[in-house]
């Protein structure tokens, strides 16, 4: 809870730096892209994150990935923020809240899409297009394949959950049965 | 001063028989009564006289008044035992009376007893069936409640069996035609919420 508070807390203040500056959908990409890049090297990510080595170290590593990715120069300061604050390690999560505020800010909804089977482009864009209609948002979402719900589709996003899994409606059968309804 | 005549009498015998034993004397060896033993009997006689009258005089108050209060002593004495004579007499009467009364009294307690421990026997078994009567009527809520609970247990074994089951079919037997079939109307339900 506390990490989410100091999470949105920076989150914040980049993106109203990056409204101001006109580039808030930018650094939503670059700091994605970044925070991708940082986990396919989980050993200078664990670096970062970790609370053991000083900050000049982190600032050093910090340099060099800077220079590797070509990480912009307001990102670049936001980073060495984090680091002298003691906070990079709260990036992941901060990154979550500054796409969640961008989000917001654009009309979009991200969401994710549980299926027996991995769904085909076309049905998830159809899926998409049926969501965008009903929440009035560009609908973004994330397809996850489980056996486990046997058929159908789950969809959840933000607060919203529709469940149309057959595991589901089994659940409810056995509740009518032992409710004897 | 008068004398009573039960004081004469008493110097008088006493003169008399001092007389006798003084004839006596003379009778028995001597030979007449001399002057001089007839002057002696004049003094004793007034000796005894003086005597008399002295003692008469200073021990006659005393004396009376200790036979007096000799006398209201034994009086008071004898009044007090007559009275507790009495009191011991009704006591006794009282005890007679008593103790012809023990045996109804007695007759009455048992019969008392007896009544009481009826009564308390009647309340006991009354009591035992109420608490009977409770107890049965807690054992059916207690068997209904345990069939309740069966019941439940039943339907709820019954409802997970029953969804394995139906799960262990539908995952044999969804083909992928009713997987994609499900996912469209899923969409059609979504696009249905939109529309309305």
């Amino acid at each position: 809870m506390r990490a989410l508070a100091i999470a949105l807390k920076y989150a914040k203040g980049l993106f109203i730096a990056a409204k101001e500056l006109n580039q808030a959908e930018e650094y939503g990409k670059e700091l994605t892209k970044l925070l991708k890049e940082l986990k396919s090297q989980p050993e200078v990510f664990q670096v970062l994150q970790s609370p053991v080595y000083p900050p000049d170290i982190k600032l050093d590593i910090l340099q060099e990935v800077v220079r590797v990715y070509r990480v912009p120069a307001e990102i670049e300061r936001f980073l060495v923020l984090l680091i002298e604050r003691r906070r990079i390690q709260y990036l992941e999560e901060i990154v979550a809240m500054y796409q969640a505020l961008l989000d917001e800010e654009l009309g979009i909804a991200r969401g994710e899409v549980v299926a027996a089977y991995p769904l085909s482009e076309a049905e998830k864009s159809e899926l998409e297009e049926s969501l965008k209609e009903l929440l009035k948002k560009q609908v973004y979402l994330e397809v996850r394949v489980d056996p486990e719900i046997i058929g159908g589709i789950k969809v959840k996003i933000g607060d919203y959950i529709w469940d149309g899994t057959v595991k589901s409606q089994l659940e409810k059968f056995k509740e009518i049965i032992i409710k004897g309804v | 001063m008068k004398f009573p005549f039960r004081f004469w009498l008493v110097v008088g015998v006493f003169l008399l028989i001092s007389y006798i034993d003084l004839y006596s004397a003379t009778e028995a060896g001597e030979h007449g009564v001399t002057p001089s033993q007839i002057k002696n009997l004049i003094w004793w006689t007034v000796n005894f006289l003086v005597l008399t009258i002295l003692l008469y005089k200073l021990l006659r108050k005393p004396m009376v008044n200790f036979f007096v209060s000799r006398k209201e002593n034994l009086v008071k004495e004898y009044e007090e035992l007559l009275a507790r004579k009495k009191e011991a007499e009704a006591k006794y009467l009282e005890l007679q009376e008593k103790i012809k009364n023990l045996k109804a009294e007695a007759e009455a307690i048992y019969q008392n007893y007896v009544e009481q421990g009826l009564k308390e026997k009647e309340k006991i078994i009354e009591e035992a069936k109420l608490q009977a009567e409770r107890i049965r009527e807690q054992v059916q809520v207690y068997i209904a409640q345990e069939m309740e609970k069966a019941k439940d247990l039943l339907r709820i074994e019954l409802a997970k069996e029953s969804v394995k089951l139906a799960e262990e079919l539908l995952k044999k037997n969804l083909t992928p035609e009713d997987q994609k079939r499900l996912v469209k109307n899923f969409i059609e339900q979504i696009k249905g919420r939109s529309l309305n």
